[in-house]
């Protein structure tokens, strides 16, 4: 990797970011062990540095704009205008989240604002983090060190960026046998923050253990009026065998953030999980996933929805790592690219040499709604054994002509018409969420995306 | 007034600029049914096309009026809105769009611009359920992507059904009758033949007099090589039939250009 041509941008914004590390570190009264896991967070991401375009996995994502903006890190009490902002935010969810059954963590520009304890099924812990290290730090110890110490070898900038400032978020843990009905609802909100300064950054940090043949579904929603923010969150999920995720997120911050996510799931035997992300932009957007598939008969689903229009540059990232034999991954990514928006798809199917009869099948489907829209798309299939079925597919296209020619046909404007084949585009993923809310919710939300953001009407 | 009155009507494909329509006259008065017939590559479906507004053909002379006004400077959507209806040769396969839901926005797009009100769900879905009776289309179809995996019988079905339900002032018909066998084809004529009232006007464009047994034309035209070259009643598709196309290839007063033009097919 070389580090010669990295831009003064990047380096910059690296020791800001490391005085701010250092001073939150030492106004927290921590156990040392936690206290070193932050001190090894702010060396590793200083070493490393914002990762550059000659690093192959950010080689469509400059980091510059990112590296460049001042943010900060909030106080830890919340103002009256963060609460007023952040309550009107979340009434635009609707019904998500928002029946009384639906047990829910809020957070405020990465502070808790609120918690709605709902119908928790009897044994599961839902709780904020930041309460689990003030009174019972020994639960998340070794996980977090153990994640951290796998960190260093990964050589993962943002991840160690979270180490250093780890300080909240969520902590799940399901026993075993245990079928959590209701969907967990963890809620991120980003508004102006009432004070002078630089907008605000959050680092937050989701903990998820599953015992065996428990089971939980988690929807992970990050909610922005649309004001610069940079939110770099990371959930870490422990799947016990025949243990089983569902897991949604929803990227909604609007056109002026900034968002690094980071989701990584570790299957035990028969393990499964189904992750669904939709992403609606933002000035720069990463969402990355990784899926190791490390307990035999394991299985993972991965669909993704992103969107972008001008200004904005959203990426997703995902690696499935098949370690053993017998085990399923099926995924589908769709990018929907207006106005100047940039899409980035880069997705990896890790085969290794043991994982034989693996079955894996990648599809990635982007549709350029203007001349000036981009979108790069990367698949890769890295297989070490034979006795394997993989597929895997990429494709980049406008809307078809006939098929708007057929609805102008009868009667629909073509504003209308390609409203309606972008939105059927986009819905084939909402359908595959379990959620009839979610979906409402999406649906609603993807309609609403679609008018202002589709490009001139063609020639008449 | 003339629901469609067509004049010298020349037509090219505008990429490569090739002339397929080369003076067409007809006249089109409401509740009649013209059948217009012609070997393939003789300009039919382009004639269908070019009224209904397709992008990719350039008009190079002549005019189209439909109920007085000028139908080649209406968008696509508007010549639907004000009452043409063109069922295609081959209907488009749309995913992810529901036939139901499809067929609602339209309905309602057209109603909006008649100036009638919209039509809630439970008024639209009476209606559809009527007029699905018609062409014995199945519940299943209905709520399937609009095309999407229906046969060929099926989809030319469901072009029918659209007409049916957007009760248009001029349909077009592009072979409607093709590829389907004897049974699907009394199907879709009978749901032709029940949306004959004396008010509406239809052009059924057909390669075979087969169809013609079912719904009976006031007129027939043959196009050849962009022009048509003869008119007449009913039995001049059974002349037609019982001679085939050379017949009319050979005869005047097609230009020699014409007859060459089809015989280089
Ligand atoms: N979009 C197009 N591009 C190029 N050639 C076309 C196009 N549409 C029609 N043609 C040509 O125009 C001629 C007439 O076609 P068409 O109208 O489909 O005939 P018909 O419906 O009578 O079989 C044919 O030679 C056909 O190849
Ligand atoms: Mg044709």
């Amino acid at each position: 990797m070389t580090r010669a041509a990295r831009p003064t941008a990047l380096h910059e914004g690296v020791a800001t970011l490391a005085e701010a590390a250092a001073d939150f570190a030492a106004a927290r009264h921590s156990p040392p062990w936690l206290q070193k896991l932050r001190r090894s967070g702010i060396a590793a991401f200083e070493r490393l540095g914002f990762p550059s375009t000659y690093d192959e996995e950010w080689r469509f994502t400059n980091l510059a704009p990112l590296a460049r903006s001042p943010f900060s890190l909030l106080p830890d009490d919340v103002t009256l205008a963060e609460r007023t902002a952040a309550f009107e935010l979340e009434a635009r969810l609707g019904t998500i989240g928002f029946s009384a059954s639906e047990p829910r963590l809020s957070f405020v520009n990465g502070r808790l604002l609120r918690r709605s304890p709902g119908d928790l099924t009897a044994g599961v812990l839902f709780e904020c983090m930041k309460d689990v290290l003030a009174t019972s730090p020994e639960r998340v110890e070794r996980a977090l060190v153990a994640r951290a110490a796998e960190r260093d070898h990964s050589e993962h900038f943002f991840g160690s960026l979270g180490d250093a400032f780890l300080d909240e978020g969520v902590v799940l843990h399901v026993p075993a046998n245990t079928s959590v009905t209701e969907p967990l609802f963890i809620l991120h909100v980003s508004t102006p923050a009432g004070r002078a300064g630089a907008p605000s950054m959050v680092h937050t940090r989701n903990l998820f253990t599953f015992e065996e043949n428990s089971s939980a579904t988690v929807i992970e929603a990050y909610f922005g009026a649309g004001a610069p923010s940079f939110t770099n969150a990371r959930t870490e999920v422990d799947l016990g065998r025949n243990a089983r995720l569902h897991h949604i997120k929803l990227q909604l911050e609007g056109p002026e953030a900034f968002h690094v996510g980071h989701l990584s799931v570790a299957h035990a035997v028969g393990a499964t999980s189904a992750s669904h992300v939709f992403s609606f932009g933002g000035r720069l957007v990463r969402n990355e996933i990784a899926m190791d598939l490390a307990g035999e008969g394991a299985g993972t689903e991965l669909y993704g929805l992103f969107c972008a229009n001008s200004g904005q540059h959203v990426d997703c990232h995902t690696l499935i790592d098949h370690v053993s034999p017998r085990a399923n991954s099926v995924e589908l990514y769709k990018g929907v690219l207006d106005g100047t928006g940039r899409g980035v798809f880069d997705g990896k199917i890790v085969v290794r040499p043991g994982a034989v009869r693996t079955d894996a099948r990648q599809t990635n489907r982007n549709l350029i709604l203007s001349d000036s829209a981009l979108v790069d798309s990367k698949p890769q299939l890295e297989i070490h054994n034979n006795d394997v079925r993989c597929s895997h597919g990429s494709t980049t296209g406008r809307l078809d002509a006939d098929a708007v020619f057929y609805l102008r046909s009868r009667g629909l404007s073509p504003e209308a018409a390609r409203a309606l084949l972008t939105y059927a585009f986009g819905s084939e993923l909402i359908e595959k969420v379990g959620s009839a809310d979610v979906r409402a919710f999406l649906e609603g939300h993807l309609r609403a995306w679609l008018p202002a953001n589709l490009a001139a009407p063609e020639n008449r | 007034m003339n629901l469609l009155e067509i004049t010298n009507l020349h037509a090219s494909i505008e990429e490569d600029g090739h002339e397929i329509l080369k003076g067409i006259d007809l006249v089109i008065r409401p509740g009649e049914v013209h059948a217009l017939m012609g070997p393939n590559g003789s300009g039919k479906s382009t004639l269908a096309h070019v009224l209904s507004g397709r992008p990719g053909y350039v008009v190079t002379q002549g005019s189209a009026r439909f109920l007085g006004m000028d139908l080649l400077a209406m968008p696509a959507e508007m010549r639907a809105r004000e009452g043409i209806f063109l069922a295609f040769q081959y209907p488009v396969e749309i995913p992810g769009v529901s036939n139901t839901y499809f067929l609602r926005t339209a309905v309602n797009t057209v109603r909006k611009h008649r100036g009638q009100p919209e039509l809630d769900a439970i008024d639209f879905l009476a209606l559809l359920d009527e007029k699905a009776k018609l062409v014995e289309m199945e519940e299943t179809l209905l709520n399937r992507s609009v095309n999407e995996g229906f046969s060929g019988g099926e989809k030319k079905r469901n072009e029918v059904l659209q007409m049916a339900v957007l009760d248009p002032k001029l349909a077009i018909l592009d072979e409607t009758d093709s590829g389907l066998d004897i049974d699907a084809l009394r199907v879709a004529a009978s749901g032709v033949n029940a949306l004959r009232d004396g008010a509406r006007g239809m052009l059924v464009i057909t390669h075979y007099q087969r169809l013609l047994d079912y719904i009976i034309p006031d007129f027939v035209h043959v196009l050849s090589d962009g022009k048509i070259v003869k008119s007449g009643d009913k039995n001049l598709a059974k002349e037609l039939e019982a001679k085939g196309y050379s017949w009319i290839e050979k005869e005047p007063p097609a230009t020699a250009s014409a007859v060459a033009g089809a015989a280089a097919r």
